[in-house]
């Protein structure tokens, strides 16, 4: 990503040439190439007093026109008119600038017309139809528990502290956790949890969830991830009428 | 039944068909993919069941119609709706290209394909950053490699960039004469004032834009 410092309004020398041209209501066909020169020249003294950074364009232009200028001043040959205006091929640069300018505000305008109307944002990825309605039984429940059995590192080492952890703490635990983000992976609540007891206890205070009906537990196929969603919500869609959360 | 209905067409459950698809989309639906879904095999039938909706809303009033964008049909807002619904989405909408943005894009869009360095020589300023900035947001993207030394990228519009602009295609832009010959109007007029030889006559109808 570069940045770039405007100078004043100019896109660049040829922006700057096409203001002066106009501000000064100079033919573009027939430019007064040292007058034009002059101008130039006092706008990158101003943008260098101002200590702004000039792109190296803007002096390959000036020099250009440096050139152009001390071109116009050697004698012409009036008997050969197929000699070219030393001035045509920057009018022809500036043309064709001024075109693609022109162009640019008519594409300026659709833009804006455009913004002035919506369309449907880009849509929510659609759901296998799966996914919503497979319920999950006590079995799927059972094999997921399995599943975090084996990942989990279960601590072999026993300290004697007695273990304080309880079914409603980890009712609450989860509760707060389904209420912040909707919708629970089901091995997720088991992070953290290194004793085959928290285990256990997160695994009981899930089936008291289910049971009661605050939580719903779907998943998309036979041995996938299991998620617990909060009754009601937009990413789980509900076909039958059990109670809401409360 | 159709005008029961309200659908001023005679092909009433291909109207309904298009409809339900037009207003889950969230991209334009070209006539040929409308046709497959619905499984229509003339395109003319679907784009006379759309000519009907389009009749159908604006008959009804209905704050919406069907534009032709991007090669597709897509359902829009009014305009005249603009100052409501933008505040839905107050501070979610992508800026506004800038002019280097637009110069680049305007090049691109009427010289395509087109390498960096043409593209430059044309704006007379490095086009790297807003190059990069068109890629970025997809309006823009390499086409292909040209000839010459280092066989440099190509870049093209893309799909995005008419759906940006609301554009149907690119005939819907102004052709490269037509902008010529709206200088050359404005330059005539500009020339007009100094004392010239012989001032043209001053052209009426003409709008500056910038």
């Amino acid at each position: 990503m570069t940045y770039h410092v405007r100078l004043t309004q100019f896109e660049g020398p040829l922006d700057l040439l096409l203001h002066l041209i106009r501000r000064d209501k100079i033919n573009i066909y027939d430019i007064p190439i040292s007058e034009i020169t002059r101008e130039y020249l006092a706008y990158i003294d101003v943008m260098r007093e101002l200590e702004l950074e000039i792109a190296g364009e803007f002096f390959v232009m000036a020099a250009t026109l440096m050139r152009i200028k001390s071109q116009m001043l050697l004698p012409r040959h009036e008997g050969l008119e197929e000699e070219e205006d030393p001035r045509e091929e920057l009018v022809r640069n500036l043309l064709e600038y001024k075109k693609f300018k022109e162009a640019a505000s008519e594409l300026a305008e659709r833009e804006e017309d455009r913004r002035k109307v919506f369309t449907r944002p880009v849509a929510p990825p659609v759901e296998e139809e799966s996914e919503e309605t497979l319920d999950v039984t006590l079995f799927d429940l059972l094999e997921a528990l399995q599943k975090v059995f084996t990942q989990v590192k279960i601590q072999t080492t026993y300290r004697i502290i007695p273990e304080t952890v309880t079914v409603e703490e980890k009712l609450a635990l989860i509760r707060r956790s389904i209420e912040e983000h909707s919708e629970v992976l089901f091995t997720e609540l088991f992070g953290g949890e290194y004793s085959k007891l928290g285990i256990i206890v997160t695994f009981l205070a899930i089936l008291e969830m289910v049971k009661m009906g605050e939580v719903i537990a779907r998943q998309s196929g036979q041995g996938k991830d299991i998620w617990l969603y909060k009754p009601g919500t937009g990413s789980y869609t509900q076909t039958d009428g059990s109670p809401h959360g409360e | 039944m159709e005008n029961e209905r309200g659908f001023m067409g005679e092909d009433a459950e291909l109207e309904r068909r298009i409809e339900a698809l037009l207003f889950a989309s969230d991209t334009p639906l070209s006539a040929g993919k409308l046709a497959a879904l619905t499984g229509v095999t003339q395109t003319k039938r679907i784009t006379a069941a759309i000519d009907a909706l389009r009749r159908f809303y604006e008959e009804t009033k209905r704050s919406y119609t069907v534009v032709e964008v991007a090669g597709g049909h897509q359902l829009t807002t009014l305009p005249e709706f603009s100052f409501i619904v933008s505040q839905l989405f107050k501070g979610k909408k992508r800026s506004r290209l800038t002019q280097p943005a637009l110069e680049t894009i305007a090049i691109i869009a009427y010289k395509q394909p087109i390498s960096r360095m043409q593209i430059e020589a044309i704006r007379g300023v490095n086009c790297e950053g807003v190059l990069a900035t068109l890629i970025e947001r997809e309006l823009v993207s390499i086409s292909g490699r040209g000839e010459g030394i280092g066989k440099p990228f190509l870049y093209s519009t893309t799909k995005k960039f008419l759906e940006y602009l609301g554009l149907k295609d690119f005939r819907d832009l102004p052709s490269l004469a037509e902008l010529e010959r709206r200088f050359a109007m404005e330059a005539a007029a500009e020339a007009s004032a100094p004392p010239a030889a012989d001032p043209p006559p001053p052209e009426t109808g003409q709008s500056t834009t910038d």
